[in-house]
């Protein structure tokens, strides 16, 4: 059977469709706008620390600052050493010295090793410590002390640093 | 007259569901956003919170600390003067810290070991070891100069 429609009926339905299509291309506008607006909000986001492994590895930079600024402290003349990446735990399968900054440091007095009683190592073993250093004008001497550790595959580092007087004074802070 | 054969879709209808998907697509993009802030939200209630207080009040603390003495229970911080500027104590499994006035807050609830040790070569550095009851949470290892003695 034809089915009939009149010219008003057709031209009504099209403008309800055409309602419609506003409708939603007004909805498709607005949604879309917001993608900008969460964007924004996340990059105004201060930065968070990306994982615990992350956290590890700034806690150790730490450590490693900290025992500079001792070491600075009861030794003014004292100056860091540069050093390749070094192993922070005494590993079996490896030959590499451990790292200056965690030599001695286990409570037993040796270094941080398998037995470990506090059971550090397997949460240590995958970092390595590196410092460089560089004089700078002003009779400033700079540390930069890098922690490396692998993350999915890609070799990932967290630094700090800090300026030294290379005389025999007060730390800058 | 040109007609629509059977199940073809006009050009009104695929606007309409190009819209409906740009709609849908934002939508789970703002799912997704909203779930990945869930997810930071569950990280940050992991012990990395009383880590970063530990950090935080110790940091504070040695700042102007020029001595540690060392407690059965913990570790108490003084001035050049010998007043304590505060104690960490850990009492049942939980790590506190008391201020001058003994006021003490609690720094990390569940603790499987809490260790505060003198360099053995440095006597102004202090080692600080923090095990989590929950092994799979990583431990807290670093350390704290004093630098009292330089004000």
């Amino acid at each position: 059977m034809e089915q009939k429609t009149d010219p008003d009926n057709r031209r009504k339905k099209s403008d309800k469709s055409a309602n419609i299509l506003e409708l939603l291309l007004a909805l498709a506008l607005l949604s879309v706008s917001m993608y900008p607006l969460v964007y924004i909000f996340r990059i105004s986001q201060a930065p968070r620390q990306k994982s615990q492994t992350e956290y590890l590895a700034t806690l150790l930079a730490h450590h490693v600052i900290e025992t500079v600024v001792a070491r600075k402290s009861a030794d003014p003349a004292f100056l860091p050493l540069m050093s390749d990446p070094e192993p922070v735990v005494q590993s079996t399968d490896s030959v590499a010295p451990v790292s200056y900054y965690f030599r001695g440091i286990c409570e037993n007095g040796e270094n941080i090793c398998e037995n470990d009683p506090n059971q550090l190592f397997w949460q240590l073993k995958q970092y390595s410590c590196q410092i460089d250093t560089y004089y700078l004008e002003g009779e400033l001497y700079k540390v930069i002390v890098y922690i490396s550790y692998l993350n999915e595959g890609r070799k990932m580092r967290v630094f700090f640093e800090r300026l030294l007087p290379q005389t025999e004074e007060r730390n800058v802070e | 007259m040109k007609q629509h054969r059977r199940g073809e879709l006009s050009f009104d209808h695929i606007i309409a569901i190009a819209f409906l998907a740009v709609i849908l697509a934002t939508g789970l993009a703002v799912l997704q956003f909203h779930l990945s802030r869930q997810i930071e939200k569950r990280i940050d209630q992991d012990v990395t919170i009383g880590y970063n207080l530990v950090l935080q009040y110790l940091r504070q603390d040695t700042q102007v600390g020029s001595s540690f003495e060392m407690l059965n229970d913990g570790v108490a911080i003084k001035r050049a003067d010998n007043t304590q500027v505060s104690a960490y104590r850990t009492i049942e499994g939980s790590l506190y810290r008391f201020d001058k006035n003994e006021q003490k807050k609690l720094l990390i609830g569940s603790l499987d070991k809490a260790s505060f040790r003198q360099h053995p070569e440095l006597n102004n550095l202090l080692l600080v070891t923090l095990l989590p009851t929950d092994r799979m949470q990583i431990p807290f290892f670093t350390s704290f100069a004093l630098r009292g003695d330089k004000l």
